[in-house]
């Protein structure tokens, strides 16, 4: 009897176990590290046993023996078991949450579960819609190459003999039309009798219902047991053929609770709805969805001993069962012991570089809301609106698809912000995580769990306490290694080309007035920061025309795949915006165009096409002294101002008209801001801050602490808002000097994830909110070291990545220095 | 006097529980690590002795096996009394397996005490922690006579399991009313651990606060945990019938107060976080008036 497991798995290329071995490890030590680093573990095992580098290892470490333990689910972040047995739900890659009406997790409030459960990220369960099919597993491995069952194979889950089950949930519906919700489902109804057990629940007329059948005797036990809006610690065994089950801790009368049959079956089982397998459909008349929060659901081959029950019951919750996932790389054998060391999931997933090959299979996709991605490229493509701007937790769900076939499970609601410019999914995945971490304004808890679940939510004060009571805490002063009051940071330079219609009129020899040249993104003009002019065509009065009478709305099919170099409307040029939404909305394919500006019927839109034009060059020799001379040009031509707008040099009219000409300006351009914003400076000053390069400092921590700077490259960013955000925010959660703890305890804490948000007491009695920054576990010696740090320290923890991933700003991927 | 010795498993009522009746040797000892740090030019006197280190306490004891009734169950009464229930009579080889499958430690909670008991079958010492170190022995030439002997270590044994138990109270003070009957009484105000954001409910709810007590005074061990169903905070109670047999003005009797918080918890886990009950001045021995 052991509380503590450890499981190897050996696949062969089409993923079957052809090895796996389950012992009880000599030692074992793990380091989880949360968004800091990688998880890692060493441990031991007595040499006998057959474990080669390349094995996938899962190391268990529970509050009872893991021996008999055949299936765990503690429904963090995933239904998928924490066993070793891997009985998890059933998907076909990349991986889809079941659509059993998740709207969440709960744990937020101590009313939503309950106050123990507060900050524990539990799943609220609706099943009007359906259930979670839970993959079987049988014995041996004893399945054919398709994945079914061989004759005769016994499930893991043996249910012929004695077993034990432990639901623990909080029922939140008592409406009469869910009188029969599910919690266990392991019922063949493709058999002419049925075969299996069911466990449902009524919380309405308060009974519990457990229907076992062997496909020979059906019996249906009845408890009465009250379950709605209360936390339940339900236990059901069976021992020696007789059922018995407790409510709570205390033993309720069942009818007819004696079956001794063999309740095996060949078929999936299901959690929270039961399923027909004659009809291959979820059992919806009468509705046996569960409607709740899942709490944590075990089996048990045999009988645990009701003094187990008992400490399970009355200890601290657990998020995970299962404390490491990952693969061996080095095994050192002196024979009589095997040492292991091992990497963790986490690290290969949060190490796997991401570029636009990832995206080789798929180099075009539409996703939620409309947004859009281009290869490695993440942007709104209706530039009209913010609707389909790529949000953060969406742009994870594409990129996870593509990585490790797909395997990992998230939930997508964080981070939930959107990136106001184009985002580039380049560098690691830690990094482009660490990015979204940072922009994000709300701080979150971040983890990798061992059965491959990527858990991002938000940070939520839990109950839980550290002080001197249980543990030794060490203050290790104050840590610096974070500090940051200074930056310089540095987003990707982009590229972009853009073709706009500029009409205008000026004499002949002059200069026109300045035309600003402008860019619709998100539902607003801002201004291009040009790069380069790729050309000007200029429109000779005479280009072809195309006219269209309309009242407020225009039918503008005819210009469909025009570039319009001038418009008129009622014979008065459009305005350079009003041009430019025109060119767009024909650019979308739009049948109509809406122009406010005028009202009434018979209103004529006159359009001229750019191909046409003829096209100008710019003057080489421009400059502000000779602008008004008009001898100095012999052509028609162009200037950029320095604020980005262009004037027009008119040689050619005759000198006594004022000719409206088109011009076609194609330009490339590296970002854009709002010219008239007084966004972080005086009005006018605004593109500085819209800048992909920036400088922030925080003047109060600078005379406090001193200068602490850092040289910061986020190529991920391309729009200078998000690079303003990005290093705002980053200053602005680093610029204090950090308070660190480590915390030891003579146990093995399993009630603590990374992540987690903790009250802190120190020994003078201050309680303050921490976050669990680091676990490890150590057994045999039975010693759980945390390490604790400060509540707004979320986002980017730089203290180990200038370790792990320093790198210089001529790096591709996220990267800092120091001086 | 009439002592007794129980090498016994577990908590109370102690089962399996093993009485030493034939004790050939027990040595208690304690290993109190210094390191010296002597100063250059300077005398001995001024040796810098630096206690890096905690003690260590262990106890050797080796006795003789003989047929006997002593794996049995070791209980407690109210008036602090120790009973014996013997078990089945047990021969030697039956008692070593009885030694080998259900007294050593298996888990890594497993915790022991040994408890010495007077004529009258209260305790006068008791060591917890747990055993390092079993052998059994017989020689040839003296073929029927085996011998045990047992290294035990002094301390707390961990505890596995992480009950979901109220930590400790933030502060305890303690006072002494005036005794009634001459049995002294100590009164204390506890401040409840005030570090939750909101306070518990449910199963987590608090239900009171637990003490125990013990005469520091003269030879003393700690009573068993009592409870106080109290709720309201600041939480006044008075533990009464306090013994101050032999207690003069110059020389008072003084007790040591422990108190905790509970819930419904920690009675199936058998573990409370304490707090020593400290008087207005700091002092943890409360004089009895």
């Amino acid at each position: 009897m052991s509380n503590v497991k450890a499981v190897i798995i050996r696949r062969d290329s089409n993923g079957n176990i052809t090895n796996r071995v389950m012992t009880t490890p000599k030692s074992a030590n793990v380091v989880q590290e949360g968004l800091r680093a990688s998880d890692n573990m060493t441990m031991t095992l007595s040499a006998e046993h057959n474990v080669a580098v390349g094995d996938e290892i899962y190391y268990i470490q529970d509050n009872l023996d893991t021996a008999s333990l055949k299936a765990v689910w503690n429904f963090y972040g995933s239904f998928r078991d924490e066993s070793g047995y891997e009985h998890d739900d059933v998907y076909t890659a990349p991986y889809t949450l079941p659509t059993c009406g998740l709207v969440g997790y709960y744990g937020v409030n101590d009313s939503e579960i309950d106050w123990k459960h507060k900050g524990y990220y539990k799943f609220y369960i609706n099943s009007s819609q359906g259930g979670v099919v839970i993959e079987k597993k049988y014995k041996n491995n004893n399945i054919n190459s398709d994945g079914s069952p061989k004759s005769g194979a016994v499930p893991v889950i043996d249910m012929s003999a004695d077993f034990d089950m432990i639901f623990e949930f909080k029922a939140n519906s008592n409406h009469s039309n869910y009188q029969h919700q599910t919690l266990f489902d392991n019922y063949d109804h493709s058999t002419s009798s049925g075969t299996g057990l069911k466990v449902q629940i009524n919380p309405l007329s308060s009974t519990i219902t457990i229907t076992a059948d062997d496909g020979t005797t059906e019996k249906v036990m009845v408890s009465s047991v009250a379950t709605y809006d209360i936390v339940s610690f339900l236990r059901i065994k069976r021992e020696d053929g007789v059922f018995k089950l407790y409510h709570n801790g205390t033993e309720k009368s069942l009818t007819n609770s004696t079956h001794s049959g063999n309740l095996n079956n060949n078929k999936n089982m299901h959690l929270f709805k039961e399923y027909n397998e004659s009809t291959s459909s979820w059992v919806t008349s009468p509705d046996t969805g569960f409607w709740g929060v899942a709490i944590q659901f075990r089996l048990y081959t045999g009988v645990l001993h009701d003094s187990e029950v008992k400490k399970l019951q009355i200890s601290k919750p657990v998020n995970t069962t299962m404390k490491f996932g990952g693969k061996i790389w080095k095994i050192d054998d002196n024979k009589n012991i095997k040492k292991l060391s091992c990497s963790s999931h986490a690290k290969e997933l949060l190490g796997t570089n991401i570029s636009s090959n990832t995206f080789n299979s798929q180099i075009s996709t539409t996703f939620a809301y409309g947004a859009k991605r281009e290869n490695n490229r993440y942007f709104n493509p209706d530039t009209s609106t913010v609707n389909a701007r790529p949000q953060m937790e969406h742009i994870i769900e594409d990129i996870l698809k593509y990585v490790d076939d797909g395997v990992y499970a998230y939930f997508p609601q964080e981070p939930s912000t959107s990136f106001y410019g184009d985002f580039f999914a380049e560098g690691t995945l830690l990094d482009i995580l660490k990015v979204m971490m940072v922009v994000d304004t709300d701080s979150h808890m971040f983890v990798v769990t061992p059965r491959k679940v990527l858990f991002i939510m938000q940070e939520i004060s839990s109950h839980h306490v550290i002080n001197n009571d249980k543990y030794n805490i060490i203050n290790t002063g104050k840590d610096d290694t974070g500090t940051t009051n200074s930056i310089f940071i540095s987003g990707r330079k982009g590229k972009y080309t853009h073709s706009q219609a500029v009409a205008d009129s000026n004499t002949r020899y002059t200069w026109s007035n300045p035309n600003n040249l402008l860019i619709l993104q998100n539902g607003y003009y801002v201004t291009p920061v040009i790069e380069r002019v790729v050309s000007v065509m200029r429109s000779n009065d005479s280009g072809a025309v195309t006219s269209i009478t309309g009242t407020t709305v225009f039918n503008i099919t005819s210009l469909h795949n025009k570039i319009i170099s001038l418009a008129l409307i009622n014979g008065t040029p459009m305005t350079s915006t009003q041009l430019t939404a025109l060119q767009t909305d024909i650019d979308d394919g739009d049948s109509t165009h809406f122009i406010a500006a005028v009202s009434g019927s018979g209103n004529v839109l006159t359009a001229y096409d750019a191909s046409q034009a003829t096209e100008i060059f710019g003057e080489q020799n421009v400059t502000a002294s000779n602008t008004t001379s008009q001898s100095t040009y012999s052509n028609n031509t162009y200037q950029i101002n320095p604020d980005n707008s262009i004037i027009f040099w008119n040689q050619d009219d005759a000198t006594a008209t004022n000719p409206i000409h088109a011009y076609v300006v194609t330009y490339e351009y590296s970002y854009t801001y709002f010219k008239s914003s007084s966004y972080g400076g005086s009005q006018g000053s605004g593109s500085l801050w819209w800048s992909t390069t920036q400088h922030q400092r925080f003047d109060t921590s600078i005379s406090e602490n001193g200068l602490y700077h850092r040289n910061l490259y986020v190529p991920q960013l391309v729009n200078g808002l998000d690079v303003y955000l990005f290093a705002n925010r980053y200053i602005i959660d680093n610029n204090s000097m950090n308070t660190r703890y480590e915390a030891t305890s003579g146990s093995l804490v399993n009630s603590l994830t990374v992540g987690m948000k903790v009250r802190y007491t120190d020994s003078d009695g201050a309680t303050s909110e921490k976050v669990v920054r680091s676990i490890e576990y150590s057994y045999p010696q039975i010693q759980t070291i945390i390490e604790l740090g400060e509540y707004l320290f979320s986002g980017f923890d730089v203290e180990k990545q200038t370790v792990d991933s320093l790198r210089g700003l001529d790096s591709v991927s996220a990267g800092a220095s120091r001086y | 006097m009439t002592t007794h010795m129980y090498l016994v498993k577990g908590s109370l009522p102690y089962n399996p529980a093993f009485r030493i009746d034939n004790l050939n040797n027990l040595n208690w000892s304690i290993d109190t690590p210094v390191t010296p740090m002597p100063l250059p030019e300077d005398t001995h006197e001024e040796n810098i002795l630096v206690k890096m280190e905690g003690n260590t306490a262990k106890m050797d004891l080796s006795w003789t096996l003989t047929d006997s009734s002593n794996f049995g169950v070791l209980s407690r009464g109210g008036d602090e009394v120790y009973s014996f229930a013997e078990g089945i009579p047990l021969d030697v080889y039956e008692q070593i397996n009885k030694f080998k499958e259900e007294m050593v430690p298996i888990s890594i909670g497993d915790g022991y005490k040994i408890i010495i008991t007077d004529g009258e079958h209260k305790e006068v010492m008791m060591d917890e922690g747990t055993i390092s170190n079993m052998s059994f022995s017989v020689s040839g030439g003296s073929p029927i006579v085996w011998n045990v002997s047992c290294a035990f270590y002094v301390g707390n044994v961990v505890a596995i399991l992480e009950a979901d138990i109220p930590p400790a109270p933030t502060n305890v003070v303690a006072s002494s009313p005036s005794a009634i009957n001459n049995l002294g009484r100590v009164t204390f105000v506890v401040t409840a651990y005030d570090g939750y954001a909101s306070e518990p409910t449910g199963d987590t709810e608090i239900k009171g606060v637990a003490y125990k007590y013990k005469r520091t005074d003269k030879k003393g061990t700690w009573s068993e945990p009592q409870t106080n169903a109290q709720t309201s905070s600041p939480i006044t109670y008075t533990i009464t019938g306090l013994d101050k047999t032999g207690a003069t003005a110059n020389d008072p009797a003084t007790y040591r107060v422990k108190v905790a918080q509970y819930n419904n918890n920690n009675g199936d886990a058998s573990q409370y976080y304490w707090k020593y009950a400290k008087t207005s001045s700091g002092a943890t021995d409360i004089t009895i008036t």
